[in-house]
């Protein structure tokens, strides 16, 4: 209580010091000579002198102001105003000698206020000074001096407070901390006994923490093998080279990304498995009175010791992967990665396992999968009802999500096959239940009732667990297998590029032309062009490029690369409403839309500008005077008449960008030289003069597609004149680095085959990781229920079950799990395949090359499948037996 | 003598998963009193808490309600490392299924606590020897607990309940998963652990037979002591009392 009168003293203390030293200043204030009339200055006492002696007139005749009696009054009134501020002061002074608290500083300030209000009034003080600034400022100073004032009292206050709680604080914390000692007090040392024991006890579940191992250095090789590979392509890639991630690389990052998630569900599941079984044994610890801190140290040695092998197993392992992929590439990659990706990957690795221990721990928490208690008191409910309809709206949405699937517009777009996965989901949660419960009213349902007892008692987790299988299946056979097997239909990617180079010029490249054309060695074909610019054509939201062709062009490029080629009509009309496109992409490469609306929206009506990008404009951001134009014109929406995937002039940019947009001749005459003065919101034909009056500046854009068939060597040659080229059309790339004006094959070629060699090799780690991750998942299944199986096996022994009797029983569960699995995800990747070959525009010889190839996979992969569950299963049913033997 | 063992207005109840506004009330308010060297039963049916009721006892797990005072001191109030250290120090566990870790052997088991406590190697090995011989496992130090019988593995639980010279054996059902003569060899070593250790010893049973050992029995019946019945007379008059109490339940 002392200390606190003391520490309250001293408090007040200090702030009647401070209140002193800031009126001091303030008296301070008071005495200046502030007023400035004519030449002389005044403070306040000698002006009040002045104004006593001289009188009021006088004193404006001095400062040039026209008289007025009113001054007489008004400078009158502004000296009583600082009489009173001054006696106010001298009384807080007094008050704080006193020590009374009567907050007179608070009048104070409000009399500051005043004068900041009134000083510059006519007739009053300010409006004589010539000192006009000075004049503004003096009550704001007085303002400011009695703010800080009472700010800084309250500050003293308040911080004295706080250093008084903190004060108290680190006491109680001292305390706390010697209260925990006292009550904690464990001193000595852990006898080598003790290590033995735990050394034991950790031996026991070897078979567990190798499986844990494994799987976090797979992940952790796939992780450095992904960082190996992306430094190995960067040779090979040419997008690498313009700095644009795209290409091989970008089918390395998404291959990465799924692999990343398998690799975090495959050690989720794991960690779960494991924490599962090892905490009862810690659990035994725990109830003898294990210290909390050696508990979680042994645990965290455990954990940790395993991470840090598996970091560098899996490393090791990583490394023999780029290697292989190194060797695989036939010395065409010469890139090699530095040591130093190791330390890239290790901090993704540290990521994946933070993320992994984050979600395991709310999965155990969640599930309550710690406590045996409030497990035992969870119970899964079977849907009981709506059966139908919720399988109704499963098969909906798989219907649905397939027939938009196919479409080339969406773009084999993952919503849609999400979608199918989602009914997928429904079909086995509602299925399941109602074939159950149906069954369950039937007569002679007794006979099978113990066959049906873990679908009914387990209904969710079974769902769960199949639903996971079907996914997994339906990745492995209709995701990376069409993957690996539509990259294979690309037998030889010279044939994707028909000619050495592709240039696309305009009128001032003539020059440059006409050297090319009389140069011996090449064979030259020349088409007229222009740019056919979409809202945006890709998710980056970059307005494609494409090359606009009249059917003529069409039909003369079609017998250029096939002299048996027989012209047919496209159906084309002559107001440019309907196209015809050309897909130039390779045929591993998914179905891609010519045009994207906002940026995630594929157009089935695209919406196609005639001529270069115009910057700035995109139908999202038509100033709203325009916004019918999109409405009312065919002049941006076109009508798709037909379309193909062909390589007519080469694969330059993956069906991304240079498609071929075919429109018909009569069009194509009549728009090759309107759009040059065609407004680009609008559509109405305008002069140049009028274009500017908009602000804009048309720019002539390509007009000539040049295609050259030469040597290597004559190619080389033309390299300065080439580099001229490039640097005259430097201004036209700079909007997009992947649409060129000039496309050498060699360039174009080495990146198509990375990419396609790229996604063969995704395809394969993907598909075996998914593999594993099937294998896995159905493991933990039987792991995590060995207990349960071998309780009723125990049983069911008791009672008199034969052993073929009660095998017969685990193998009828197994059974159902993988023989639904496979109806489901055979049917709905027969589907989804189906859709693929729709969307991808595939002919009856590509359907053929890889249904050859993908359904002797599938079914041998199934097959495989079919044996290892056999094997598991096995393997379970003895493990399970073996303790009613002992029994 | 002091209580060893003190509840007060004891409750417990578990959260329904997935209903958060759900409980299911194991124990509804318990008031009893256990003294130093008592040998108390808790019968009654299944479900009605007893084995709740005995991992409170033990400091395994929280009450949600009331006091619970172990040697008079509360605890609510202790942090859950000191109650690792009178689980260790104070108190001997005895469970049904024996909760011996496979992977260790008896010897290794049974000096578990006193690992657990710092204790001195030589003084493990030492002290698992004498109880061990006074149990009669003395023969089976070496082997590994799937190795034994169910009397063998409960003998050898029981060493391991005694090593750190604990106040209080708890058992929570100790001859369930015994036949009746191996149940027979428990029941004696609890007795002889109560009547020449002087340890006060809480035990869960079903059997009436084995409940006429004790010196007192509480009867729980829908989360409440339903009924207390103390021993007076022979061990026979107490087990027809018992019996007939039984069948109150």
């Amino acid at each position: 209580m002392g200390k606190i009168i003391e520490i309250t003293a001293r408090r007040e203390r200090m702030q009647r010091r401070f209140s002193v030293i800031i009126y001091l200043f303030i008296f301070g204030a008071l005495c200046y000579p502030w007023i400035m009339v004519g030449e002389e200055r005044y403070n306040l006492i000698s002006f009040a002198m002045c104004l006593r002696t001289e009188g009021a007139q006088s004193i404006v005749l001095r400062a040039e102001l026209t008289p007025d009696p009113s001054y007489a009054g008004g400078l009158s009134a502004s000296l009583w105003f600082y009489l009173v501020f001054s006696v106010l002061c001298v009384l807080y002074v007094l008050t704080i000698a006193l020590r009374k608290d009567w907050y007179i500083n608070v009048a104070v300030i409000i009399m500051s206020v005043v004068f900041n209000y009134i000083n510059m009034w006519e007739y009053m003080i300010g409006s004589v000074c010539s000192n006009t600034t000075e004049a503004v400022l003096y009550p704001g100073v007085l303002l400011l001096l009695s703010g800080v004032e009472c700010i800084g009292r309250k500050i003293i206050e308040v911080w004295d407070r706080e250093m008084q709680d903190r004060a108290e604080y680190v006491k109680k914390e001292k305390r706390q901390r010697e209260e925990r000692k006292r009550r904690l007090y464990f001193p000595g040392k852990y006898n080598r006994q003790f290590f033995v024991v735990i050394w034991k006890n950790f031996v026991g579940n070897l078979k567990e923490y190798f499986v844990l191992l494994t799987c976090n250095g797979l992940v952790f090789a796939f992780v450095t093998a992904g960082f190996g590979m992306q430094t190995v392509m960067k040779d090979g890639d040419m997008s690498y080279r313009t700095g644009y991630p795209a290409g091989a690389g970008e089918i390395l990052f998404q291959g990465l990304m799924e692999l990343g998630m398998v690799g975090l569900l495959m050690l989720v599941l794991l960690l779960l498995y494991y924490l599962r079984k090892r905490l009862p044994e810690y659990g035994v610890f725990k109830t003898l009175g294990i210290r909390t801190k050696t508990m979680y140290s042994c645990m965290g040695m455990e954990l940790g010791a395993g991470a840090f092998l598996s970091l560098f197993l899996g490393g090791v392992l990583g490394v023999i992967l780029v290697m292989l992929f190194q060797q695989g590439a036939g010395g065409e990659i010469s890139g090699w990665f530095s040591p130093i990706l190791l330390l890239k990957s290790v901090p993704v690795m540290l990521l994946i396992y933070l993320v992994t221990f984050f979600v395991t721990h709310d999965l155990f928490v969640g599930l309550r999968m710690g406590s045996l208690t409030d497990l035992q008191m969870m119970k899964e409910r079977i849907p009981k009802r709506f059966h139908a309809v919720f399988v109704a709206a499963g098969v909906c949405l798989i219907v649905s999500g397939l027939l938009e699937y196919r479409k080339n517009v969406n773009g084999e777009n993952i919503e849609f096959l999400i979608r199918c996965i989602l009914g997928v989901y429904l079909m086995i949660r509602y299925g399941i239940a109602g074939y159950i419960i149906h069954r369950r009213k039937k007569r002679g349902a007794l006979s099978k009732l113990l066959k049906q007892h873990p679908f009914y008692h387990k209904s969710r987790r079974t769902a769960w667990y199949i639903f996971g299988l079907c996914v997994l299946q339906i990745c492995i056979t209709a995701l990376f297998a069409v993957q690996y097997f539509s990259a294979c239909l690309v037998e030889d990617t010279n044939e994707l590029f028909p000619y050495d180079l592709v240039l696309i010029a305009d009128d001032k490249d003539e020059a440059f032309l006409k050297e090319v054309r009389e140069k011996d060695g090449i064979e030259l074909a020349e088409y007229p062009m222009f740019r056919v610019s979409g809202s945006q054509s890709n998710l980056a939201g970059i307005a494609s490029q494409n090359i606009g062709i009249s059917e003529s062009t069409y039909h003369a490029l079609k017998k250029a690369r096939d002299p048996d080629y027989r012209k047919k009509s496209l159906g084309l009309d002559a107001d440019g409403e309907k196209i015809f496109i050309v897909h130039q992409q390779d045929k591993g490469t998914e179905a891609q839309p010519i045009d994207y609306y906002d940026t995630y929206v594929p157009m089935e009506t695209p919406v196609l500008y005639t001529g270069p990008v115009c910057e700035g404009y995109s139908p999202d951001n038509f100033p709203a005077e325009f916004s019918h134009s999109l409405e009312i014109t065919s002049f941006y929406i076109r009508q798709i008449a037909g379309e193909e995937i062909d390589s007519l002039i080469g694969v330059l940019a993956q069906g991304e960008r240079e498609n071929l947009i075919v429109f018909s001749d009569a069009y194509f005459e009549r728009a090759k030289d309107e759009w040059k003065v065609t407004h680009p919101i609008t559509g109405e034909i305008l002069s140049p003069a009028q274009f500017l009056l908009e602000g804009i500046e048309p720019s002539q854009g390509p007009t000539k597609l040049v295609l050259v068939k030469a040597e290597k060597e004559v190619l080389e040659e033309l390299g300065p004149q080439l580099a001229k080229f490039k640097e005259r059309h430097r201004e036209e790339e700079r909007y997009d680095t992947k649409v060129r004006n000039s496309y050498l094959k060699t360039e174009v070629k080495k990146r198509v085959d990375a990419e396609l060699r790229m996604r063969k090799i995704m395809a394969l780690l993907l598909g075996l990781s998914f593999f594993a991750a099937s294998v896995l998942l159905l493991g933990i299944k039987m792991m995590t229920e060995k207990r349960i199986n071998a309780r009723r096996a125990q049983f069911l022994n008791c009672m008199g079950m034969k052993k073929a009797e009660r095998t017969a029983l685990l193998r009828s569960e197994i059974k159902v799990y993988y023989f639904l699995t496979i109806f489901l995800s055979g049917g709905l990747s027969a589907g989804l395949v189906q859709g693929i070959i729709r969307a991808r525009l595939y002919g009856p010889a590509d359907i053929e090359s890889l249904l050859h190839g993908l359904i002797p996979f599938v079914v041998c992969e199934m097959a495989v499948f079919g044996v290892i569950v056999w094997i598991l299963t096995e393997y379970n049913i003895r493990q399970i037996e073996k303790t009613v033997c002992e029994v | 003598m002091g209580s060893i063992l003190r509840a007060e207005e004891l409750a417990k109840s578990y959260r329904i998963p997935n209903q958060e506004e759900d409980t299911i009330k194991v124990l509804l308010g318990l008031n009893f009193q256990i003294e130093e060297n008592e040998f108390v039963g808790i019968m009654g049916k299944s479900g009605c808490g007893k084995t709740t009721l005995l991992k409170l006892l033990g400091l395994i797990d929280h009450p949600t309600g009331g006091n619970l005072y172990f040697k008079e001191k509360q605890v609510k109030g202790l942090w859950p490392d000191e109650l690792a250290d009178i689980r260790r120090r104070e108190i001997g566990f005895v469970f049904q299924d024996f909760y011996l870790m496979d992977s260790l052997t008896v010897e290794e088991n049974i000096m578990l606590p006193m690992i657990l406590d710092k204790a001195e190697e030589k003084a493990c090995f030492q002290c698992a020897r004498e109880h061990a011989e006074h149990f009669q496992i003395m023969h089976l130090l070496k082997k590994y607990p799937y190795e034994l019988s169910g009397g063998e593995r409960q003998r050898t639980a029981i060493c391991r309940a005694l090593i750190n010279q604990p106040d209080l054996i708890l058992a929570d059902e100790p001859t369930g998963n015994l036949d009746s003569k191996s149940g027979k060899i428990v029941i004696e070593a609890l007795d002889q652990i109560h009547q020449e250790y002087k340890k006060t010893i809480v035990m869960v049973t079903h059997d009436p037979q084995i409940a006429s050992s004790c010196s007192r029995i509480l009867f729980l019946k829908d989360g409440l002591i339903l009924d207390v019945l103390e021993k007076k007379g022979t061990k026979e008059s107490f087990y027809q009392k018992i019996l007939g109490r039984m069948a109150d339940l």
